[in-house]
């Protein structure tokens, strides 16, 4: 995505500490060449990439369109490291923008202003196993997938289970409050992390939450937890463990009509049978899915097809996939096949784990939008998305989040279409309007940080993002932690094309050229 | 102070520009807990604002599982209301209710103190169920936030940071959480024997396919109190789509009881329900309760005692002779529980002692209730001290709210 405006800063920053990266090293404010050196005497040799070459792997995140390159990027390997370096930040008056694996969809481990990047990625060990208390301690570097593969030879695992967990971070992970597939049952980052050790933006290290749930005290974890590297970083971890299911089952059934499938999915989650899971994917994915196989794995005049994963103990496994198969037939269900074991779940698996790479077929580039209605507004949306993408003339797949009504919308398009990333921009808007309208959410599981934050105040009344403010300002007097992230400022809002736009076409009257508000 | 919704942001308002200290509340029922709350210069007692009169349910979509209330709807209307449509807030009444939710104070109350019961087991706790917020700052300003949707990462989690807050930062105004449906089929189990008899069968439990609702651990005399030999237990709370499940579970577990040479019990539903309501405490809430008078300062010749310790270490726990005389009920699964005794019964070195028994065993001690003479913090020191006074600065600068009660920081 193009990014609401190149320059964008904080107004926490000192005057002259703007502007991206190396392009401004000329009329930069601070001495790189003499923070280069303070930082070599601090860390180990080959933990301070400064070379151009080397940069440009930080210069993106998932999104790969908000590209600035750092001044700077360190690697430290332990908590004493990264605090020392942020200690030199909090001294120079620094900014500084934490970095995990890079897989953020948001584009919140971006350097956007000069700032230096702090990349976790040599921070990758294991520091505790604690089985008989059911909890493991990381650093932030670990991947997702690596925590599970700890522990599964005990019959534990990690429970959220974002579709990226073999390349993201934990890190990542607790700074997004990232979710899964699971998270319908089993909840959320923030469900499963018990204390995290932190290294505040003036460099002191604390720890917060402890070693149980709940603590006699301000639950700074929980806040901290999906706060995008605004409040400081997180250099270990402690998750808690669960037991992996005894037994698994998938059922799939197809439906003529959207609003079927939607009763589906009330019907299910009423009767008291919790999913681990509930998947939809729409007509125009299935299509792109029979395409990719080459044979029609699913009909292609289905509206919608629902996957349903069910898990725990064997016999009420059963049970359950009896209850939910029956429910999906009485809301309209014209088929359902269900699996049990291994090979036959992954082939029911498989539609939907091929969705993306299906889609990706059609056109080069596809926008990934993540926003979030009630579950009973999942119908009306997505038939107002669907007339949006006509207008536009942008094809969009939705594959989604059914039992917790995250949309993830992807919008097609060809980025050597003139003038296109301006009308993806547009409508992307337009489907979180969409959203916001029905009650929901700007972001259910990516975050805000710079893609979103313009959109914060359609979502937030000032009062609202002031009294989040306040948080900030507890943690990060001086506003250096991964900078103009998440908040709007008019500097990164006020001349947002996007807004600008679907602005307009609300009717509402904008000065030319328009001014910062 | 009980004003009606519309009054409260100029009461508020008021208050600040008189730099008043006072202390948010809901139904006034426990308001006594937790260190003593210290009125202002020339204040006899501290100023109270209660949310009573904030009591309606906004909004239960039922379809989509949340509900949203006022503050001040007591959590019994709550639960009630839910249970017309199938749905409940799978947390237990806290500790003083009746059985049937009598006394159990506000959802907003609920919220603030952030403790939840033995159903954390399967469901978490109260801050994992709420999902957006409403609240007035001690200027008067509103704000938001989280949301209507159970899934939201838009912006800072000011539901976590409120959530066992204990009035200290902000008066809770509004708030939405999620529902579930009310389980199909439920059945308990007691079984009883000596802690270590029954700690394999804790960790059996816990790592069964058909996980608890919940699993307590039960000292000796809360036994004795629901009218069963006075031996520890282990309360077990199983739930399910499946009764065969269930049955199957029971019959193996049993097996195992027999051969360990443990007693057991299996409850029906009502029976499982009245002893829990035995490990709520003696019912304060029959009698009408009206805002007590001692918000300053613990109005019970009792103890009760909020208390943690690592799972795996609890069964230690339960055979320290420590706890001789102790009611308590603890979660097997998280380590929290709540104990609890007359002040006859308990010295104040013994709960000294017990304090720092449960920091080796990796957990804490919090002091809800204490005799008056007692005078032991109520909370220590959190490693993040200077951090959480930075927070309360910021929503509190006048330190109006609460003075002498934040958590994390030991009142001197
Ligand atoms: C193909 C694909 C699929 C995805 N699927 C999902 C999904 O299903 N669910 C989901 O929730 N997300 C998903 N994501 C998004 C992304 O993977 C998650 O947000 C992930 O948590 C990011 O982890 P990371 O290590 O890559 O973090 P980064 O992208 O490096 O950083 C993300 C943010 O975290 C901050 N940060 C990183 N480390 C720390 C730290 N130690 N302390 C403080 N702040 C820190 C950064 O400053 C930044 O703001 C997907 C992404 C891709 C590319």
């Amino acid at each position: 995505m193009p990014s609401a405006s190149p320059s964008a800063s904080s107004p926490d920053l000192q005057a002259g500490a703007r502007g991206s990266g190396v392009a401004s090293r000329g009329r930069s404010s601070f001495d790189w060449g003499a923070i280069e050196r303070r930082l070599r005497a601090l860390l180990p040799a080959k933990a301070v990439v400064a070379r151009r070459q080397e940069l440009l792997a930080y210069d993106c995140d998932g999104l790969t369109l908000h590209r600035h390159q750092p001044p700077l990027v360190v690697l430290p390997e332990t908590t004493e490291q990264v605090a020392a370096v942020v200690r030199l930040c909090a001294e120079l008056g620094v900014p500084f923008v934490a970095r995990g694996n890079g897989t953020g969809l948001s584009g919140g481990a971006v350097a956007e202003s000069e700032a230096l990047v702090i990349a976790t990625s040599r921070m990758r060990r294991v520091l505790a196993v604690d089985l008989a208390n059911q909890r493991v301690t990381v650093q932030p570097g670990v991947i997702n997938s690596w925590v599970t593969r700890a522990v599964a030879g005990d019959g534990f695992y990690y429970a959220p289970d974002p579709s990226s967990q073999q390349v993201c971070s934990i890190g990542g992970n607790v700074a997004e409050n990232s979710g899964g597939v699971h998270c319908l049952k089993y909840g959320v980052t923030s469900n499963h992390v018990l204390e995290l050790e932190v290294v505040l933006p003036d460099g002191t290290v604390t720890t917060l939450g402890g070693s149980l749930p709940e603590q006699p005290a301000l639950d700074l974890r929980g806040l901290f937890i999906g706060s995008e590297g605004t409040l400081g970083i997180a250099t270990a971890i402690t998750l808690r463990l669960l037991r992996a299911p005894e037994s698994v089952a998938v059922l799939l059934a197809d439906f003529a009509s959207m609003e079927a499938a939607g009763e589906a999915v009330r019907a299910v989650t009423a009767a008291g049978v919790l999913p681990a899971g509930m998947e939809i994917m729409d007509n125009f994915t299935v299509n792109a899915v029979d395409d990719l196989f080459g044979h029609d794995e699913y009909p292609r005049d289905a509206a919608a097809v629902l996957l349903i994963e069910l898990d725990g103990q064997e016999r009420e496994v059963a049970a359950a996939v009896d209850l939910a198969g029956q429910l999906c037939r009485t809301a309209g269900a014209r088929s359902v096949r269900q699996a049990s074991d291994a090979a036959d779940r992954a082939l029911l698996w498989k539609g939907r784990k091929s969705a993306f790479a299906a889609v990706g077929r059609i056109t080069p580039t596809y926008y990934v939008q993540d926003g979030v209605v009630p579950r009973t507004a999942l119908p009306r949306v997505l038939a107002a998305i669907e007339r949006l993408s006509r207008r536009y003339g942008l094809p969009v797949a939705n594959v989604f989040h059914a039992g917790d009504g995250n949309l993830h919308p992807l919008i097609l398009y060809r980025a050597d279409e003139p003038g296109v990333e301006q009308r993806v921009s547009e409508l992307g808007a337009e489907i979180l309007r969409l959203c916001i309208e029905a009650g929901g959410s700007i972001t259910g599981e990516h975050g805000v940080g710079s893609d979103k934050r313009c959109y914060m105040d359609w979502m937030f009344a000032p009062e609202d993002l002031a009294t989040m403010q306040l948080v900030r300002r507890a943690f990060d007097p001086d506003g250096l932690a991964n900078p103009g992230k998440i908040f709007p400022t008019p500097r990164s809002c006020g001349e947002s094309a996007r807004r600008v736009a679907v602005l307009r076409e609300e009717g509402v009257e904008l000065p030319q050229p328009v001014v910062a508000f | 102070m009980t004003p009606e919704p519309h009054a409260l942001p100029d009461l508020v308002r008021e208050l600040h520009r008189q730099a008043t200290p006072w202390l948010p509340a809901g139904q006034g029922t426990r308001l006594h807990w937790g260190p003593p709350v210290q009125p202002g210069p020339g204040q006899e007692r501290p100023t109270i604002v209660s949310t009573a009169r904030l009591n309606r349910v906004l909004e239960h979509a039922a379809g989509d599982f949340t509900v949203t209330v006022e503050a001040g709807l007591p959590l019994q209307h709550l639960q009630q209301a839910l249970a017309e449509q199938r749905q409940w807030l799978p947390l237990d009444w806290p500790w003083g209710s009746s059985a049937d939710g009598l006394g159990a104070g506000t959802v907003g109350g609920l919220v603030a103190r952030g403790m939840a019961g033995g159903l954390r087991q399967r469901h978490l706790g109260v801050r994992d169920q709420l999902i957006g917020i409403g609240l007035l700052r001690t200027d008067g300003t509103a704000a938001r936030a989280g949301g209507k949707v159970v899934k939201n990462v838009a912006g800072y989690d000011l539901m976590r940071l409120l959530t066992g807050s204990w009035g200290s930062l902000a008066l809770i105004t509004e708030l939405t959480l999620r529902t579930m449906p009310l389980p199909p089929q439920r059945r308990g189990l007691l079984l009883q024997g000596e802690p270590q008899q029954l700690e394999p069968l804790r960790r059996r439990l816990l790592a069964a396919a058909l996980g608890p609702e919940l699993l307590d651990w039960w000292s000796a005399p809360l036994g004795e109190a629901a009218g069963q030999p006075p031996l520890p237990g282990l309360l077990l709370g199983l739930a399910s789509v499946s009764g065969e499940a269930i049955a199957d579970h029971l019959a193996a577990i049993g097996a195992d009881a027999e051969s360990a040479g443990l007693r057991r019990q299996e409850l029906d539903p009502e029976r499982l329900e009245a002893l829990r309501a035995v490990a709520l405490g003696p019912d304060q809430g029959s009698g009408p309760d009206p805002l007590p008078p001692a918000a300053a300062g613990p109005r019970t010749g009792r103890w009760l005692l909020r208390l943690g310790v690592l799972p795996a270490e609890a069964a230690a726990l339960l055979a320290d002779p420590l706890l001789a005389g102790l009611r308590l009920s603890l979660a097997a699964g998280s380590g929290l529980g709540l104990a609890w005794a007359e002040a006859s019964q308990l010295p104040a070195y013994r709960v000294e002692a017990l304090r720092r028994r449960c920091r080796a065993l990796g957990g804490q001690l919090t002091v809800l209730e204490q005799p008056a003479s007692a005078g032991l913090p109520a909370w220590e020191d959190a490693p993040s001290r200077p951090l959480i006074e930075a927070v309360k600065r910021q929503f509190d600068p006048l330190q109006q709210l609460a003075r002498g009660r934040l958590p994390g920081v030991q009142a001197s």
